[in-house]
């Protein structure tokens, strides 16, 4: 039975926004969302193979930046464990927190665990959510922003782990 | 095929190192007399001569046998093959000590391999350094 009711049609024009929006086929991109001395950054989910808990243990190697935690077991390969902070000129230090994670990551040949203080999501983000970074972005983040997105009321800002790794390698950070 | 690497490890404060056992003559808890350089491992890793010298590790050199003073403990033990690990590439990008080798986990604890011909290179310029 067909009602002539506002409500009725009010939902049905709901119903079918939503469809619409569902039906949307936008790109998305899956990201890894972390915090770091309180911000918050992502990366992309293909260069993040794995999160492990903060809790693992990780082996003090010497001779090494302070940025570099040591290494890892990881099921009989060895990984390395660095620290963010300092290329990304934040104020904190690697700490291995009980909300600490390690993500290990993968891009430009090269691959590392990446301690992070929180892992906050991982999430598909459709990718027109994610803004051009702007030109006012403090010169020694342009190199490796590439992107900025609201995510549940918070600044993210997209990092690109292979620009990352390519600075850290060249004696940034 | 190479299955088991023997190694002569030794303790440094909290870290395990170890040198390929083919590369250590012998050890002794006094200084060799043929040895022409006697550095100690902690002056070659960090600079720092204060860790007392308590065993000599005798190395055969690239022109002489050399002899190194370590601070600790130390054992002869066989490393699996599939236990041993290159350095990971950021951090032989980064390193500073340049004999570290490779790495292998041993019975839970990290071994850091040396590089003999490395750390007598950086022995060059530290002669006598502990007597």
């Amino acid at each position: 039975m067909m009602s002539d009711s506002q409500l009725d049609s009010l939902l049905a024009q709901r119903q079918a926004t939503d469809r619409e929006i569902v039906d949307v086929d936008e790109p998305t991109v899956k990201l890894v969302i972390f915090s770091l001395d309180e911000r918050y950054f992502a990366f992309s989910g293909a260069a993040i193979r794995e999160v492990l808990p903060g809790s693992e243990p990780v082996y003090f190697v010497p001779g090494m930046p302070a940025s570099v935690e040591g290494v890892m077991n990881v099921r009989g390969d060895i990984e390395s464990v660095i620290g963010l902070h300092s290329l990304l000129q934040l104020s904190g230090r690697i700490e291995n927190t009980s909300r600490s994670s390690i993500l290990l990551g993968r891009g430009g040949q090269m691959h590392s665990g990446l301690r992070v203080d929180q892992l906050l999501d991982v999430v598909d983000v459709v990718q027109s959510q994610i803004q051009e970074p702007p030109e006012s972005l403090p010169a020694h983040l342009q190199a490796f922003v590439t992107g900025l997105l609201q995510f549940k009321g918070k600044a993210v800002t997209l990092l690109d782990l292979d620009a990352v790794f390519a600075a850290w390698k060249r004696g940034q950070g | 095929m190479i299955r088991l690497l023997p190694v002569v490890a030794f303790r440094h404060q909290d870290c395990w190192f170890g040198i390929e056992a083919g590369c250590v003559r012998s050890r002794s808890f006094s200084q060799p007399a043929s040895a022409v350089r006697a550095p100690s491992f902690a002056s070659l890793l960090d600079g720092n001569t204060e860790w007392p010298v308590r065993q000599w590790l005798l190395l055969r050199g690239q022109q002489q046998d050399w002899s190194l003073g370590i601070q600790g403990e130390a054992e002869l033990l066989e490393v699996a093959a599939e236990q041993i690990h290159p350095l990971p590439p950021l951090l032989a990008a980064r390193s500073t000590f340049l004999p570290l080798r490779a790495l292998a986990f041993d019975a839970g604890r990290l071994l850091l391999l040396l590089d003999p011909l490395a750390l007598e290179n950086l022995a060059q310029g530290q002669v006598s350094a502990v007597v």
